[in-house]
């Protein structure tokens, strides 16, 4: 078990202890795999840090299935920004929107 | 939307006919008008605006979440309204006070496949994020207004959503089956948008002209006259946010950037990347807002 910041706690790590808001409310008990709505409520909560279990590190992600939720990721943002192409902004928008997206899906 | 609006009284006769249809919309709550009122006056001092919000234990603990978040990031625990409104200034409080009023006036029991009112929240607090972190690269001197407008720009969906849901229903029915902007999908349902209805409920509570116009023009800032700084930066952080995929405002699709907006606002296409990263920092500090719909 160890010690991390909320902020540095990733998906798919499993909480080793139970997860209390400042009220004393149960969020949710040890032994449950992190999700970003659970790490989203522990930050809105200002849960600062999670009790976390040893080599539950984010697991391994296929990379075929990586690349393939890479390609659907870029396809869908084309859909959100279907029709834009004329503005070179939104051109320039729809690019950058690529690389923070891409950039924060697992390496 | 278009760079050119429909003719201003047309809409406004619009709107006046929508909103007639609505019964029982919430007066401006007496706190926020009390406070309002006191601030006006230069001899108000912190003390006596604390004693007001003090009355409200649930207001009070608010307030203090918010100051004592990494929103403020004060290095010492802030344990009075009094201190905070020392701290902070009235302007400060009474926006905390508002956005906590609006959040308490709007809530109610969600159904499954009702309009996601947390997505709708989360768009909002990004887009207000947004707005600070276009405003700070612009040296907008009142980011604290910007958060704000962004936070409150698309409150007319939440009205349309609670006082009139079947018509509701059915925009967001049109939104879903031809995938299009849900203020397209509203003009042709309603005859006007959330930006109009927002508007006029923020004109009925007597709140800023800043806030006011910037909730009415935010899809077109050329129309907010004197505050059209303020609706350029909620216009663009409205589309960035929808860019950055935080949250839903109830549609799928992602609006032009008024040309004469950008050109205004005097950003450049290199400036996307940074804003997407400051604006990241800017949500996780906000998120303390997202607790207060629960």
């Amino acid at each position: 078990m160890k010690l991390v910041k909320t902020e540095d706690a990733r998906i798919g790590q499993r909480a080793a202890r139970d997860v209390n808001d400042l009220r004393g409310n149960l969020l949710f008990k040890a032994g449950t795999e992190l999700t970003a709505e659970l790490l989203e409520t522990c930050k809105a909560r200002t849960i600062s840090h999670l009790f976390i279990e040893e080599g539950g590190a984010a697991p391994q992600h296929n990379p075929l299935e990586l690349e393939t939720r890479k390609v659907n990721l870029s396809k869908e943002l084309d859909r959100l920004f279907l029709g834009t192409d004329k503005s070179p902004t939104m051109v320039a928008l729809r690019e950058a929107s690529k690389r923070y997206l891409l950039g924060k899906m697992p390496k | 939307m278009g760079e050119t609006a429909n003719p201003h009284q047309q809409v406004q006769e619009r709107v006046k006919k929508l909103v007639d249809r609505i019964q029982g919309l919430p007066t401006l709550p007496v706190m926020l008008n009390n406070i309002n009122q006191m601030i006006l006056n230069p001899r108000t001092s912190p003390k006596e605006v604390a004693h007001v919000i003090s009355n409200d234990p649930s207001l009070t603990s608010k307030v203090l979440r918010v100051v004592n978040s990494s929103f403020y990031g004060f290095p010492n625990r802030i344990t009075t309204v009094t201190h905070a409104i020392v701290i902070l200034g009235f302007n400060t409080i009474k926006s905390i006070v508002l956005s906590s009023t609006i959040f308490d006036v709007f809530r109610r029991n969600v159904k499954p496949g009702d309009f996601d009112r947390t997505q709708f929240w989360k768009h909002s607090i990004g887009c207000g994020s947004a707005a600070k972190a276009i405003g700070r690269r612009l040296n907008y001197p009142m980011l604290e207004e910007l958060f704000i407008a962004g936070l409150l720009h698309d409150v007319g969906k939440i009205v349309m959503d609670q006082y009139m849901p079947d018509k509701f229903v059915e925009v967001l029915n049109v939104v879903h089956t031809r995938d299009c902007l849900i203020a397209e999908a509203e003009t042709e349902v309603l005859g006007a948008t959330h930006a109009d209805v927002g508007a006029w409920l923020f004109e009925k509570w007597n709140l800023s002209k800043g806030l006011i116009e910037t909730t009415r023009c935010h899809h077109n800032p050329a129309l907010a006259g004197e505050n059209q700084k303020l609706a350029e930066i909620i216009h663009l952080a409205d589309i960035l946010i929808r860019a950055m995929r935080f949250g839903n405002g109830g549609d799928n699709r992602i609006p032009m950037i008024s040309e004469s907006a950008w050109k205004s606002l005097g950003l450049q296409h290199s400036d996307f990347d940074d804003l997407f990263f400051q604006t990241h920092a800017e949500i996780e500090k906000a998120m303390v807002f997202l607790d207060f719909i629960k």
